[in-house]
């Protein structure tokens, strides 16, 4: 087997698992989300709510697998926001011509990277109400410069090898040269940080909606299920351990992926994991 | 004569070793930190549940059942006219930095309240003062403009306590009242520390040191009580555990009532909620004791309109109209308005978060889809009451004996009725009880009639408090937490 | 080298600058009135009015930009709208407990993460190393505020050990505030310390490869002393860029923790200030939070172009 398989094929059927439940939601789920039988609250797990009910009386796995379509794609949208916008800004810094304008893309990365996600996210959530774009957004923001540096530093890597310099040589402008040969042999390295990027972005998207800054409250979401089950951990703990472990068994998963993914591209890529960890 | 007096301290230190036992000091828990600890320009109920009794006092003061007592003002007279009240204050009453309490400080506070430029937040309370004229250091007259009902009432409320004159620059970080305790610390973000004030005018409170300490998260208040590291926690931010807590022989519930009417109120501006019918149909398409089960965990009580159930002049409308579903479907359909969307929008308080998602709930069986929108206080400010840029919103009205704010005819709600504003103009100038009571009853009747909003439940006093410690409020009339007069029991 | 040094200021104090026009610009355009906020809900126009004028909040945002943006230049973070105190003394305040917590948070990760990172990357592939790595994706995946609680639920509740949260001050003792800390620190650490493991561990299996190795393990040396000898200090250097970024993020990132261990540090400051549209506070603490932030990628610049003369030129 190659290197990283097992971790890939791991990874890849547990997190396929996760999102056929998700998927199955949109159709059936085995009781309905939304549906509140007060005086039926909080019971433990039994063959009629498999996972037991929440405060409010609501099947519980019904509730796991309707939120997880909102959960991954927040995550996958807010990703591909920074990936939309910090690879171009990060192949224009690494190439351009003009030193300046490369300096003022990195700077301007810095700024926006050194502002703290979570406060973004409190400041828009407090002035405009909450909501899922607010997740999204937020998650995208941060993304951006990760995607910046990485990317620059990608592209900066290939602007040496002889095949751009040929290139060069054969008269192609630099967006062309960016777009048909640096973009392709970075692409790679731009999966396996953005499969990062989106366990992180799981992590993120259940911490903002803890906190009360994501989607709107009658949405199942993992982050606001901990939220709402903390202050009866001592009454029904079931509530508060399903939602935590789909989220740990999720990241995990998609870590696996990454992890596998790294070790087939290149064993000494160890460093990206940390970067992206500013939204903590 | 020295020997004898350290014999006596050493006696005395071994008296007080004997019943160290009992505790001078106690801890009590609030779930929100005053920004700020000037009473009489910010609405933020924190401030009064610190101050008010405790450190700051007012002429007259609201008691435990919400009845008006003399505090400051030791006795009055009102002329038959009802339009002069003169008031003969307590002697031998000092501020906290010595200086002695006057007609003229009383003078200085009330003025400042009513100037132009007052940033007082409940500048209507004052509007009816004429003049204010001093007789001697202890005698005063107020006069009104038109006979009120209502004034001592209003001189009782934390916005209208007297202060140091000297102070009025400092306001916001010095409180110096002249209550029975003094602030003596101040750890921003976590607790305030009071402090007994010795030379009190009144009866001297029991402890020594009383200190508030600021838990806004649930869990972390829960685990707080259970680890004893508050005493008490009267306005429990985590009902749900409230019932788990109390089985512990340990701990004691405080189960009182509020002033506040939770309710869902409605935009009358925005169609279709101009329609009565369409109110009433969301009305009663709403099951009250699910959402005080769901919600309040079982604490509160279900209100047909805008008033207090433990007021003399309460009338019970809870049942008018009924819980009915099927009508309220069918209302809808016949309007045209099956499938209706709107959207509610929440304070932060679990009352109305956890009461959105239930209404929520409750509305989809009737056909409406809701969207939850859940607002910060400053946003909610900024979006609901003062923009009326919402369709439904819950809130809790905490001021005591509100239901005046239905005459505003540019109030959140948009509420236009002049027979209403009629009824509460004939209420302020009644003074015979009699009277004053059937306007009361019309005035409910009419807003419950009118369906003005959906009136959900009163807000319960719910929280629990270590067994051994007595004397704290069991009902909150007013934003207050009045601490004088508790006490350890052994 | 000097030029260098200069330039690099020179673009440190202009993105400082731009990070204070950006928050100045985010945090004003957000609506909600901080009068309004403080009198709250049945305050009448006037008041509010009356309110606004001592707050300066009818001047125009240029100026007010300008007047704080001068008064920051000597030394002036304004005066906080609600507690009508200096901004700067209640950030300082805070910062008594939330520094101390990310020190702490620091010292855990790094004594958690350098000495398993070692001894996992020196052992590539043994089961102890798969353990190890295995442990750390764990670390990983975990939501710290979940993480928290269960902590609070098993240490304090259930066992006692530990407070459950709160913070007495350091008045009341070290050992007391450091027994108050810890079960934060913990939950604020194992993800950090996860993260800095796997990049210790990688750091030392590249360098296992590096060719000086090779030549001290042909010159008679065992593998571990050679690492020993050679490999730890080029390890070093990705380690302890990550270790700058996080020391950063362990003082931005406390705002769930400290609100889940209610612990009256920065972090509840802002959740606060931004609640009570507290406008002059938020945008002094976000300045400090994105400065800090800023700073130590400076810094790590300056020591990249001390240690390789290379770097001086264009930055890596």
């Amino acid at each position: 087997m190659k290197r990283g398989q097992s971790q890939i094929i791991i990874g890849g059927v547990v997190l396929g698992a996760i999102i056929l439940a998700g998927l199955l939601s949109l159709i059936w789920t085995p009781a309905d989300p939304l549906a509140m039988a007060i005086n039926q609250r909080m019971q433990m797990p039994s063959a009629g709510a498999w996972l037991g009910t929440d405060h409010f009386g609501r099947d519980i796995l019904a509730r796991l697998m309707a939120a997880t379509p909102l959960t991954l794609s927040v995550a996958f949208i807010g990703v591909s926001i920074g990936f939309i916008g910090g690879v171009p800004l990060g192949l224009t810094a690494a190439l351009t011509p003009r030193p300046l304008i490369g300096q003022i893309l990195m700077r301007g990365g810095d700024v926006f990277f050194a502002f703290p996600i979570l406060i973004m996210a409190m400041l828009i959530t407090a002035g405009f109400g909450g909501g899922a774009w607010v997740a999204i957004l937020a998650i995208g923001f941060f993304n951006i410069p990760v995607f910046l540096r990485v990317t620059r530093a990608g592209a900066l890597g290939q602007s040496h090898c002889t095949y751009i310099q040929s290139a060069r040589l054969a008269g192609k402008s630099t967006a062309r040269i960016a777009i048909e040969h640096i973009f392709p042999n970075i692409a790679p390295l731009l999966i396996l940080q953005a499969s990062i990027q989106f366990s992180l972005g799981v992590l993120a998207e259940a911490g903002l909606s803890y906190l009360g800054l994501g989607a709107s409250p009658t949405t199942p979401s993992w982050g606001r299920m901990l939220a709402d089950s903390q202050t009866l951990m001592g009454l029904a703990p079931h509530l508060a351990i399903a939602p935590g472990v789909v989220i740990v068994v999720t990241v995990l998963a998609i870590n696996l992926i990454a992890e596998g993914l790294r070790q087939r591209l290149d064993p000494r890529q160890q460093n990206l994991l940390g970067r992206g960890q500013a939204w903590r | 004569m020295k020997k004898t007096s350290l014999l006596w301290a050493v006696l005395l230190l071994l008296w007080a070793g004997s019943a160290h036992a009992v505790r001078t000091d106690a801890v009590i828990g609030l779930q929100l930190e005053p920004p700020h600890l000037d009473p009489t320009s910010a609405a933020a109920g924190a401030i009064d549940q610190v101050l008010y009794a405790n450190v700051y006092q007012g002429l007259t003061r609201f008691n435990e059942d919400g009845a008006i007592a003399p505090q400051l003002a030791k006795s009055w007279e009102i002329a038959p006219d009802g339009l002069e009240y003169t008031f003969t204050l307590q002697e031998n009453v000092h501020f906290h930095d010595g200086t002695p309490l006057d007609a003229k400080a009383v003078q200085f506070a009330l003025n400042r309240a009513r100037t132009e430029n007052s940033t007082n937040a409940q500048k209507a309370l004052f509007t009816d003062i004429e003049s204010i004229t001093i007789h001697d250091a202890l005698t005063l007259t107020i006069r009104l403009k038109q006979p009120n009902g209502q004034f001592l009432f209003n001189l009782a409320w934390g916005d209208a306590v007297i202060i140091a004159p000297h102070n009025v620059d400092d306001l916001r970080q010095k409180a110096i009242g002249t209550g029975p305790y003094q602030v003596a610390k101040w750890v921003k973000g976590d607790r305030i520390e009071l402090t007994r004030h010795h030379h009190y005018w009144g009866k001297p409170p029991a402890l020594e040191s009383v200190i508030f300490r600021f838990i806004s998260d649930a869990a972390a208040a829960r685990a707080a009580v259970q680890a004893g590291a508050v005493d008490a926690f009267p306005a429990f931010p985590a009902p749900e555990t409230l019932a788990q807590l109390a089985e512990n022989p340990a701990f004691a519930l405080i189960n009182g009532t509020t002033e506040g009417e939770t309710i869902l109120a409605i935009n009358h501006q925005r169609p279709p909620f101009d329609r009565l019918e369409i109110r009433q149909a969301l009305a009663m398409g709403i099951n009250r004791q699910d959402i005080i089960d769901g919600a309040m965990f079982g604490y509160g009580t279900p209100i047909g309109t805008h008033f207090a159930p433990h007021h003399p002049a309460y009338l019970d409308l809870t049942n008018t109209p009924p819980y009915n579903p099927e009508t309220a479907r069918k209302i809808l359909k016949q309007a045209g308005l099956d499938g209706l969307t709107l959207t509610i929008s929440l304070p932060p308080p679990s009352y109305a978060r956890r009461g959105g998602e239930i209404i929520a709930a409750q509305l989809r069986n009737i056909g409406i889809t809701a969207q939850l929108i859940p607002l910060e206080w400053a946003a909610w400010l900024e979006h609901v009451f003062r923009n009326k840029d919402y369709d439904l919103t819950i809130i809790s009205h905490t001021e005591p004996f509100d239901i005046g704010i239905y005459a505003r005819k540019d109030y959140y709600f948009g509420y236009d009725s002049p027979q209403f504003r009629a009824i509460m103009r004939n209420l302020k100038s009644a003074s015979d009880p009699q009277t004053r009571t059937r306007l009361l009853h019309q005035a409910q009747r009419h807003i419950r009639d009118d369906q003005v909003n959906v009136f959900l439940f009163q807000l319960a006093n719910a929280g629990i408090r270590n067994a051994q410690l007595m004397g704290l409020w069991q009902h909150a009339p007013t934003q207050a937490l009045d601490i004088t007069g508790i006490y350890w029991k052994n | 080298m000097v030029r260098f040094f200069l330039r690099r200021s020179c673009v440190f104090l202009l993105t400082l600058f731009v990070a204070s026009l950006a928050i100045f610009a985010m945090v004003e355009i957000i609506p909600g009135d901080p009068a309004r906020t403080m009198l709250g809900l049945n305050a009448s126009d006037e008041a509010v009015a009356a309110l606004r004028t001592e707050l300066n909040l009818n001047q125009s945002g240029v100026r007010r930009y300008l007047a704080w943006i001068g008064g920051i230049c000597q030394g002036d973070f304004g005066l906080s709208y609600t507690y009508r105190t200096p901004a700067i003394t209640l950030i300082a305040e805070r910062l008594a407990i939330t520094l101390p917590l990310a020190l702490y948070a620091l010292i855990l990760t790094i004594g958690i993460a350098l000495p398993l990172g070692a001894f996992a990357g020196t052992r590539e592939g043994t089961a102890a190393d798969r353990l190890i790595t295995l442990a750390s994706q764990f670390g990983i995946a975990l939501p710290n505020f979940w993480f928290a609680v269960m902590l609070i639920l098993i240490f304090a509740l259930n066992l006692g050990w530990l407070p459950a949260g709160g913070f007495d001050g350091w008045e009341a003792g070290i050992a007391q505030g450091l027994a108050h800390l810890t079960l934060p620190a913990i939950a604020l650490a194992l993800p950090q310390a996860s993260i800095l493991l796997r990049v210790m561990r990688g750091a030392l299996i590249e360098t296992a490869r590096q060719d000086y190795i090779r030549t001290a393990r042909a010159k008679g040396l065992s593998r571990d002393q050679a690492l020993w000898r050679h490999g730890f200090a080029n390890a070093l250097i990705p380690v302890l860029t990550i270790l700058g970024m996080q020391l950063s993020f362990l003082i931005a990132g406390a705002i769930i923790i400290e609100n889940v261990f209610r612990l009256p540090g920065l972090g509840r400051l802002i959740v606060q200030a931004i609640n009570q549209r507290d406008l002059i506070l938020t945008e002094a603490i976000i300045l400090l939070m994105v400065a800090l932030v800023i700073s130590v990628s400076f810094l790590t610049d300056l020591l990249y172009g001390a240690i390789d003369p290379r770097l001086r030129r264009q930055r890596p």
